[in-house]
């Protein structure tokens, strides 16, 4: 494998475990929040 | 304004050493919406916030810090509220942090309500209730420069006496007065505690004393027991701060049952008092010079809020803003194309031929470079917003919306909401906790992705400049803003139909008034427009720099990967066709076409598609990418635009025409193509697996309606002949 399919190869890796991150971060948001007052449950339900 | 003269400050005492250590001094700001309470929460902290012009801006938990010469203070900004009735959730927040009933907040050691000086009647129904809770109060009369103009002049020292707790006038939008404020704010704790300052019927008192004692049983002190008992008389659940009192809502009946026993009207016992005790302050503390006097912003609203000329004045507005967007930044997207251009001949010609420079100029600077050109419809979109808002004209528009709001059965509060969601769907839905009724809550969250975002701006503004025509319609508007304009008023109509479906079906309700103050008419403020354009700027920047790079780096190696081998004897652009439609994202592009394929879309649009879900944006950097990759070696200066023009089935027919443009748009006008905002509905619609159903439904239904209606703008525009 040539320098450049390398970076390649290492630059792809790194794009994909950052948006696989970035998923879980959103999906972490999706949990009602403790907000002051809420107690995480004074958000509709 | 002469800050220091008549101001019942005293000198500041000795540092007040916190319970909780430190010396921390810990001030909650409250006041009514639309009363400069953000406005003066930056100038006490210098901390940078949205300062909007219409009521409820403010939502989320907002806190800042400042230092004075005792220690550090710091400043939570308590969400914009008419009273502590805890009706809404923001209302109910508020009560439970002054009680200290909030997770992870400490009771406040002040209070600062904020009240507008030319308001006061209203605005004193919530300082009346937080002086009873017996924290150290002061109040900041706010806004007096505009009262005076109107020719309001409200008395601080007589309101202190009145009130029994400092008041400072304060302008903060020019800092008068803060300084003063914070020695108040400091001087606090050291002078007796407020409380009631109007007696209640003895029948009253006598209805209102089990509840006030079962109260100060679960700890409440004795003065917030009596505003709570008051409270309660008034409304029908006790809300959650007070959910550790055992008994409650039996004996807030009972206390109901004995005011009614005694003749007495539970629901309109609180207000009905304090507002007889308000209208005596008001009497004795403010005085009025030219009442009835006719002011510019009378004679302006007399046109823009007319019945018939209101909406033509505000359609108007907006279609000359979406115009400018076009006329304005075609030069500047030009450059930007021009600058995306020469960086993608410069990498080309730094790094060898190989993987790295096809990712670098056909995934990279296509893909990012292709939504970047936007820049300069998006900043002059948030800049005519802020100007809008600033000026006071969004706060009229919002007026004009809610007739039509509550003709479809959704409450008046819905509009800010649903006006955030112009910005982005996630923050307006997080506004919706303004909104009382679950029911009405839900509808508004329901239709809120339907107000087109700016995520939509560079899709429609691709299509658009690339496919409709700049011609002259009616002798003054252009087709292309007027497009435009239509994808936006097809999204807020469309918000408004599935409203009123829902409101009369699945969440039936009836709808309620809103109370609404329209500020003066004034000039924009230069500092505050630039910090919020520069902060929607920056956004879009970050979000271009992480997630859409990020995306295009992936998308390219699915579009380049597995490499396969060219045909004999094929041209270059033929081999580099064959590449991608032999790639993994051919292959998948191959999947979805059938779906898409009604619609009159390539496979190519059907990826575009799918990819955008994780923002709507990366539609635009998908078609940069895939067409980077598919682009042959004489297609490695044009533009996107330029490519899509040029893009041709195997039969030679083109692949996008004006009708595949309006198609396109119309399905993201419609389609809820963005995960952030799945995930916020999922939370707000109550998290775990109801929030999952709730924003399944919702997903579901919008895209079978981006669905068939982009089928049916095709079929019809086909059947007519605009194929």
């Amino acid at each position: 494998m040539d320098t450049q399919t390398l970076v390649v190869a290492a630059l792809v890796a790194g794009a994909a475990l950052y948006l696989l991150a970035k998923w879980r971060r959103v999906w972490a948001a999706s949990r009602p929040s403790k907000g002051p007052g809420c107690g995480g449950d004074c958000c509709g339900r | 304004m002469d800050d220091t003269a008549a101001l019942p400050v005293a000198p500041a005492p000795p540092p007040v050493e916190d319970a909780r250590g430190g010396g921390v001094l810990h001030v909650a700001l409250i006041g009514n919406p639309n009363t400069g309470k953000s406005t003066l929460f930056n100038a006490l902290t210098g901390l940078r916030q949205r300062v909007g012009n219409y009521a409820g801006v403010t939502v989320e938990r907002v806190e800042g810090r400042y230092r004075d010469a005792s220690g550090a203070v710091t400043v939570i900004d308590l969400p914009g509220t008419y009273s502590l009735s805890a009706a809404s959730p923001d209302e109910e927040i508020a009560l439970a942090v002054l009680l200290g009933r909030a997770d992870g907040l400490p009771a406040p050691d002040v209070v600062v309500v904020v009240a507008d000086a030319a308001n006061l009647e209203r605005n004193l129904f919530l300082a009346s209730q937080v002086l009873e809770l017996g924290l150290p109060t002061v109040v900041a009369l706010n806004q007096v420069d505009a009262a005076e103009a109107a020719g309001v002049h409200a008395d601080p020292v007589e309101l202190t006496l009145e009130l029994g707790a400092p008041v400072v006038p304060v302008v903060a939008t020019r800092g008068e007065g803060v300084e003063v404020l914070k020695r108040a704010v400091r001087s606090a704790p050291g002078l007796p505690r407020p409380g009631r300052r109007f007696d209640l019927p003895a029948e009253a008192s006598e209805a209102l004393r089990p509840l006030e004692a079962r109260l100060e049983a679960a700890g409440l002190a004795p003065s917030a027991a009596a505003m709570e008992a008051l409270r309660l008389a008034t409304v029908p659940a006790p809300g959650r701060h007070l959910a550790h009192v055992p008994g409650l809502t039996d004996a807030a009946a009972e206390a109901r049952t004995r005011l009614e026993a005694a003749g007495l009207h539970p629901a309109s016992l609180e207000a009905e008092h304090r507002y007889g005790w308000i209208a005596g302050v008001v009497e004795r503390a403010v005085s009025r010079t030219g009442e009835g006097r006719r002011t510019l912003t009378d004679r302006v609203d007399a046109v823009l809020l007319h019945r018939v000329g209101g909406p033509l004045v505000f359609l108007a507005v907006m279609a000359i803003v979406f115009q400018s967007i076009f006329a304005w930044a075609e030069p500047m997207m030009g450059g930007v194309e021009a600058l995306f251009g020469a960086l993608g001949a410069a990498a080309a010609a730094l790094i060898p031929e190989g993987a790295l420079q096809g990712l670098v100029v056909d995934g990279i600077i296509a893909g990012v470079g292709s939504v970047l050109v936007f820049l300069p419809q998006i900043t002059l979109l948030f800049l005519f917003i802020g100007i809008l808002e600033d000026t006071g004209y969004m706060a009229r528009a919002a007026f004009i919306m809610d007739r039509f709001m509550r003709s479809v059965g959704l409450h008046g509060r819905s509009f800010i909401p649903l006006l955030s969601g112009y910005a982005c769907a996630v923050p307006g839905i997080m506004a919706t906790r303004t909104i009382e009724s679950p029911k009405d809550r839900l509808a508004t969250v329901m239709v809120l992705p339907l107000m087109s975002c700016s995520a939509r701006i560079p899709i429609y503004t691709l299509l658009i400049g690339t496919f409709i025509p700049p011609v002259v319609v009616g002798g003054v508007f252009q087709l292309q803003g007027l497009t435009l304009l239509a994808m936006y008023l097809l999204g807020t109509l469309t918000a408004l139909a599935v409203a009123a479906l829902f409101k009369s079906t699945l969440l039936r309700g009836r709808a309620r008034p809103m109370i609404m103050e329209l500020p003066p008419y004034r000039l924009p403020r230069l500092r505050g427009l630039a910090t919020s354009v520069g902060h929607r700027a920056s956004l879009f920047l970050k979000k271009a720099g992480t997630v859409i790079l990020a995306l295009s780096i992936v998308l390219w190696a699915l579009a380049s990967y597995p490499a396969s081998e060219p045909p004999a004897g094929a041209s270059d652009e033929q081999a580099q066709e064959a590449q991608l439609a032999g790639s993994a994202l051919g292959r998948l592009g191959a999947g979805v076409e059938p779906l898409v394929e009604p619609l009159g879309y390539d496979w190519k649009i059907g990826v575009g598609i799918l990819s955008s879900f994780a923002a709507r944006e990366v539609f635009v950097s998908t078609m940069g990418t895939i067409y980077g990759v598919g682009g042959g070696e004489d297609e490695g200066s044009a533009t996107l635009r330029e490519r899509l023009r040029a893009e041709r089935r195997a039969d030679g027919s083109p692949v996008y025409t004006p009708l595949v443009a309006v198609g396109l748009m119309v399905f993201y006008v419609y389609a809820l193509m963005c995960m952030s905002t799945v995930a916020v509905v999922v939370r707000e619609t109550g998290g775990g697996w109801t929030g999952v159903r709730w924003a399944a439904f919702q997903f579901g239904w919008m895209l079978a309606l981006a669905w068939v209606s982009a089928f049916a703008v095709y079929r019809v525009g086909l059947l007519l002949g605009f194929g």
